[in-house]
């Protein structure tokens, strides 16, 4: 039934980077006496497109909550698209309408129907027109590949299809970055590929995009970089290239037999 | 290959040896067990109503329904009514006494306890341990205990000498506290009219804005609009309501119109009600049954539920013809059926409101202030200007009210819990306010999860309002006490207080049902 949604056929060599769009100075993050994140620097570049992967609890989910705010980092400096990251509201609410972000649970509200989940924030927080706001859903929904869905309530979805909604959510606010909290990773097997297929497409379009997955064949195919969490801190990076044939690190060649 | 010519051979086996013994047909089990648990519970009823009437046959006490139109020569302390001319007027003082207190009550009981139920989710220390020990130690005690609490603390107030008499804006004695207050006058009536119409033309004035607002983005003030709209009604009816004074008219046709009709009309009318309820039941019954691909099979019990439909629709269409026949004795002596006295009684109501509508002076609302004044030797009371808040009235309200508030308080608590930390994150990462994701997001999921437990939290505040008799507060039990000493008609009595709180409790129950449906969360 679900139309698949168009994997165009780029490769990452043909989008053309763009200015530093994030930049993180030495990031740390304690969750009581635990440091989660124990100093990270990196420089993201518009249209570029970087996964992150490493073990449980090495600090990758944290780094990436911290991009918009939904955790607070102690220490460091994030700065996102030319604004820094502090306690300053309104730099927040700035910061959160231009990242969007896909979560592994999909957190759709389930009392809407799908259009209205789409609708919702561009409604009260773009104050968008009702009807603008309804032809955009739509549009992000033929993106997606089900249009066909737009009247149910989530709970009358399949997982695949509540993530690709989630991502049609995110992307009606327009965003500049786009933010994955592992999400594929509570999908049955046969409905990750949409959702991927979804997310290359997204990718192709030019979209700034971070992903912590462990996913390898998506990070093998689509991103320019790789990096590679561990307690806390990015034990290496590199081109995907780079990175599976020929890894320096010893933690990074011990993860990656554990995982290939 | 052989397996399944095999299957097929099982086929044929069962079909020749295939004959249910009635004992082992599930079908006809079932029907026997609900046609037989349904004649059980009419039995019951009836041997039990016999032997009731045997007994009071026996003890020589005749019991009916005389007490509710003789005297009752009784004062009751404090409502709409203080001497009561008939039984049924002192029952409905009570009545109202404790809807009073209910209603109010619950008002109270759910703003305190939604408060505190999120003083209890909060970050700030004083607020959330403040909230904690408000729930612990109010849920912990037994609610009369706390009604006899309240009722010693307003006793130790100062009690009123000649020194306090005077006006005032409020005044708090032994006696109660006295409060200005604002009551009804000459016009009222009318006005109220202007404000109702005015409430209706708010209402899609409201829909409306909203709807422009939503569709365009255009701030358009919706609420404010409507608020406005009902204002300018309520200042216009008040100077204008005189010139509703044509439709007194009106009223008083309506009341010789329904004096006019055959008084078995009504009973007619609420066996046609329930004629046409039953079937219309019967008919989205069916509907729901059907799907795409025609009717499905009903099921025994599906059967069973439009058989019960149709025995239920019929019975009370029996009960009405019955019941409307009954001849009561009225206060001017004469008998009349229960169906001759539902019409006097509309067509009473109507005149009732025509000579409310014929007043021609006086403003519609009046403030009053609370005085004290010597009554009788050394006697000094409030009058009866501004409203008294009894010390009965005050004990039994602030125990139920803040007793209900510590349960709302954790089911609300519970409510907001119970939504998946998922749907804030979710909120905050799109971009919305706090405000706005609580309102939109956190709060109508909630909703859902509270609504059931919090009815039966209403039910409950209505049900304790009857341990106002241990102070004395006159709500329906403790006046019903009072007759039935007087009288001895305790059946009679206890089958109005049954009568009262089960048509009350199904009220809530019906209005939290209505809403817990309309806002179920559509899964499959």
């Amino acid at each position: 039934m679900t139309s698949e949604p168009m994997a165009r056929e780029d490769t990452p060599q043909e989008r053309v980077l763009g200015e530093d769009i994030i930049i993180c100075e030495n990031v740390k993050k304690w969750f009581g006496d635990f440091q989660a994140l124990k100093g990270v620097s990196t420089r993201v570049r518009e249209r570029e497109v970087v996964v992150i992967i490493g073990p449980s609890g090495s600090g990758k989910s944290t780094f990436i909550r911290c991009l918009n705010r939904l955790e607070a980092h102690q220490e460091g400096t994030i700065i996102i698209d030319g604004i820094e990251l502090t306690n300053d509201l309104k730099n927040i609410e700035k910061i959160r309408s231009e990242v969007g972000m896909v979560f592994q649970q999909f957190n759709l509200f389930p009392h809407l129907t799908v259009l209205d989940n789409i609708t919702l924030a561009p409604i009260w927080v773009r104050k968008m027109p009702k009807d603008e706001a309804e032809a955009l859903a739509m549009q992000l929904l033929e993106r997606v590949g089900i249009p066909e869905q737009a009247n149910k309530y989530p709970g009358q979805l399949s997982g695949g299809q509540q993530q690709r909604v989630a991502i049609a959510r995110s992307l009606a606010m327009k965003p500049k970055i786009m933010l994955f909290d592992e999400p594929t990773s509570a999908l049955d097997p046969e409905m990750i590929k949409e959702v991927l297929d979804v997310m290359k497409e997204l990718a192709a379009s030019g979209m700034t995009m971070l992903v912590v997955t462990h996913e390898m064949g998506f990070a093998r195919e689509v991103a320019d970089r790789v990096l590679f969490f561990d307690y806390g801190t990015i034990v290496e990076e590199g081109t995907p290239e780079h990175f599976f044939t020929n890894p320096q690190h010893e933690r990074t060649k011990l993860f990656l037999s554990q995982i290939l | 290959m052989g397996a399944r010519e095999a299957r097929e051979d099982v086929t044929v086996e069962v079909r020749e040896q295939h004959r249910t013994p009635l004992w082992r047909n599930a079908t006809f089990l079932k029907w026997l067990a609900q046609l037989g648990v349904l004649a059980a519970v009419v039995a019951l009823f009836a041997v039990l109503g016999a032997q009731a009437l045997k007994n009071f046959n026996q003890s020589g006490i005749s019991f009916g329904w005389k007490w509710l139109s003789d005297p009752p020569g009784i004062s009751i302390r404090e409502g709409i009514d203080t001497l009561p001319d008939s039984g049924v007027r002192a029952i409905v003082v009570g009545m109202v006494n404790t809807l009073r207190v209910g209603v109010s009550g619950i008002l109270a009981a759910t703003i305190l306890g939604t408060l505190i139920g999120i003083g209890r989710l909060s970050k700030n220390w004083i607020v959330n341990k403040l909230s904690t020990v408000y729930v612990e130690s109010i849920r912990n005690v037994p609610l009369l205990l706390q009604i006899f609490f309240w009722q010693a603390l307003a006793i130790t107030l100062p009690s009123l000498t000649e020194a306090d008499v005077g006006t005032y804006w409020f005044k708090a004695s032994n006696k109660g506290f006295a409060l200005a207050w604002v009551r009804t006058d000459g016009g009222f009536w009318p006005w109220l009219l202007f404000v109702l119409v005015g409430l209706a033309v708010a209402r899609r004035v409201f829909v409306r804005r909203l709807a422009h607002m939503e569709a365009t983005g255009e701030e358009t003030h919706p609420i404010l609009t409507a608020i406005g709209v009902v204002v300018a009604f309520a200042v216009v009816g008040w100077f204008a309501w005189p010139l509703l004074r044509p439709l007194a008219g009106l009223w008083h046709g309506l009341a010789s119109l329904f004096r006019a009709l055959p008084p078995i009309v009504y009973p007619a009318v609420v066996a046609l009600a329930a004629v046409v309820g039953a079937a219309w039941w019967i008919r989205s019954f069916f509907e729901s049954r059907r799907t795409p691909a025609g009717f499905g099979k009903l099921t025994d019990d599906d059967w069973f539920r439009v058989v019960f439909a149709v025995v239920a629709g019929l019975a009370v269409a029996a009960v009405a013809f019955v019941v409307g026949g009954f001849e009561l004795l009225t206060p001017a002596g004469d008998r009349r059926t229960i169906a001759e006295l539902v019409g006097i009684g509309i067509a009473n109501v109507l005149d009732w409101f025509g000579r409310a509508f014929e007043v021609t002076d006086g403003t519609p609302l009046v403030g009053t202030r609370p005085r004290v004044e010597v009554r009788g030797a050394g006697f000094v009371n409030f009058s009866t200007d501004g409203i008294v808040m009894s010390v009965p009235f005050f004990a039994v309200w602030t125990g139920v009210t803040l007793y209900t508030a510590s349960f709302i308080a954790e089911i609300v608590r519970g409510g907001i819990l119970a939504v998946p930390k998922g749907q804030t994150e979710a909120s905050m990462a799109l971009g919305f306010r706090r405000s706005q994701y609580l309102r939109l997001v956190i709060l109508p999921q909630a909703f859902r999860i509270i609504l059931p437990p919090m009815g039966n939290q209403y039910l409950n505040l209505m049900k304790n309002t009857s341990l106002g008799i241990a102070v004395a507060f006159p709500e329906i039990i403790a006046v019903g006490t009072t007759i039935l000493n007087q009288t001895g008609q305790s059946l009679p009595v206890v089958l109005v207080w049954m009568g009262f709180f089960l048509s009350l409790s199904l009220g809530i129950s019906a209005i939290v049902n209505y809403y817990n449906r309309k806002m179920k969360i559509k899964e499959r």
